[in-house]
């Protein structure tokens, strides 16, 4: 399902026109862009936690050469699965 | 900064940035998420633009050993759900580090190397708060009167492992450029000083490049604030260690405006040295057969021993030759009292060479016999 398509489906279900809900999808958006580049974590009950990391540096062997490459640390978004959604996917 | 923001939190920001009241925006909220988990549970994959893609993957059946019991089981195969950021929104929060590309290692990298690797990063990239606390660490052991300042019989045990550690930093800097500096030609004072340049510059480099938003610097100290932790700590082991063996010596009477001087002397060197760099890089190829301007550096509190094998030869090991150059005026390796001015001998003297494993090893000898004899 597509950006497109989700919004469709959101406004059918709430009976308010697509640019409303395509304005509401994209303030949510920039919550979470602007919210987890100050490190912030959101947290939505039932669905899951979005969360900024930091991925430490590391020494990885490229298989193919045998070469060893030091890898950066990185700043990632990750999302962390509620245990009710969890289980509703199993 | 690391602030939780909860559901309710979530829907006025939403309704503030969409100035909507914020029953729109919690009835929204609501239905978007019952919308993407229904879609997942259906199977489906979800694409958000500008945030990401939500995705199952299958995982398959697998055995788990109970640590207490040693009893087996089974975890039976299940859906994950998976969360790819979307390309923009990931390299926008990977801003603060993006000035970082993977290197490729060096084969005569050696595991002990690597195994230092994690600590040279923390205690380079928090360089600048590091000597802050170094000169306020200093200033605090200079003026505090330590009750343990006991003259000779100074502690071996102390030394011992205090040692180590001292020994660990030289190496404190991520590039492996430390490495990649085989010498062919005879160390010259043109190389030394062209070897110091780069070193600083790359510091500087690093600084300004994360200069530019204040959203990055606060990342950067956020992250940075457990490693400044260990790297303040380490550093006021090994002035302690500098200390004892500073006051073991009974060499230096050190005042708080001792330690001053002594890096005042090291700037000064570094000065004029670089002023000569010019006109010395042009002759040091045409004197390589003449025998090549004395090298001297400065033992300082933190310019060691070690620390001139590094920034001269490329390895830590090669202290041991520096030690035999003056041995007239060191009387204990573990001790040289900051302010005294060593001769560099020039690699070609004992055979340096970095990348030759036999010379190294063979330094490594060098040095373990001299420990046995000071320790």
């Amino acid at each position: 399902m597509d950006n497109k398509e989700l919004v469709n489906k959101i406004s059918g279900k709430l009976g308010r026109n697509k640019t409303d809900v395509k304005k509401l999808l994209d303030a949510f958006v920039a919550v979470v862009r602007t919210r987890s580049s100050e490190l912030d974590s959101i947290a939505v009950p039932g669905f899951g936690t979005f969360e900024t990391r930091k991925r430490a540096e590391r020494i990885t062997v490229m298989p193919s050469t045998g070469k060893r490459l030091l890898v950066p640390p990185r700043v990632v978004l990750s999302f962390k699965v509620s245990n009710v959604l969890k289980n509703k996917l199993k | 900064m690391n602030a939780k923001i909860t559901f309710p939190e979530l829907v006025d920001l939403v309704a503030d940035a969409t100035k909507s009241n914020r029953r729109v925006s919690e009835l929204f909220l609501k239905e978007l998420f019952a919308t993407i988990s229904q879609a997942l549970i259906d199977g489906d994959n979800v694409t958000v633009k500008g945030l990401g893609t939500f995705r199952l993957t299958r995982v398959a059946a697998r055995d788990i050993v109970s640590v207490n019991t040693g009893e087996r089981t089974q975890v039976p195969s299940h859906n994950k759900l998976v969360f790819d950021p979307d390309k923009k929104l990931a390299d926008e929060l990977n801003q603060p580090f993006a000035q970082f590309e993977t290197i490729e290692l060096d084969d005569d990298i050696t595991d002990e190397m690597l195994d230092a690797e994690p600590v040279q990063a923390e205690s380079s990239a928090g360089l600048d708060e590091e000597l802050e606390t170094e000169f306020e660490g200093q200033a605090d052991v200079l003026s505090a009167p330590e009750p343990e300042m006991a003259p000779p019989p100074f502690k071996p045990a102390r030394l011992m492992t205090a040692a180590p550690i001292a020994e660990s930093e030289p190496v404190s800097f991520p590039e492996p450029e430390p490495v990649s500096e085989p010498e062919p030609e005879p160390v010259s004072v043109s190389v030394s000083v062209s070897e110091k340049q780069p070193i600083g510059e790359q510091e500087m480099v690093h600084e300004s490049d994360l200069q530019p938003s204040e959203d990055s610097q606060n990342l950067r100290r956020a992250t940075l604030k457990g490693f400044m932790m260990g790297a303040a700590s380490m550093l006021v082991l090994a002035l302690l260690a500098w200390w004892l063996a500073g006051g073991g010596a009974g060499k230096v009477p050190s005042t708080p405006s001792d330690g001053v001087d002594t890096t005042a002397q090291q700037q000064a060197v570094d000065l004029t040295a670089a002023s000569v760099e010019t006109s010395e890089d042009a002759e040091a190829q045409a004197v390589t057969s003449e025998p090549a301007a004395q090298v001297t550096d400065t033992i300082s509190a933190t310019n060691y021993l070690t620390k001139m094998a590094v920034k001269h030869y490329g390895r830590q090991e090669f202290w041991v030759y520096i030690y035999e150059e003056n041995k007239d005026r060191i009387d204990n390796p573990n001790a040289v009292p900051p302010g005294t001015v060593l001769v560099i001998p020039p690699a070609s003297k004992y055979g340096i060479d970095a990348a030759d494993k036999q010379s190294v090893d063979q330094a490594k000898k060098k040095s373990f016999e001299l420990f046995s004899r000071f320790n």
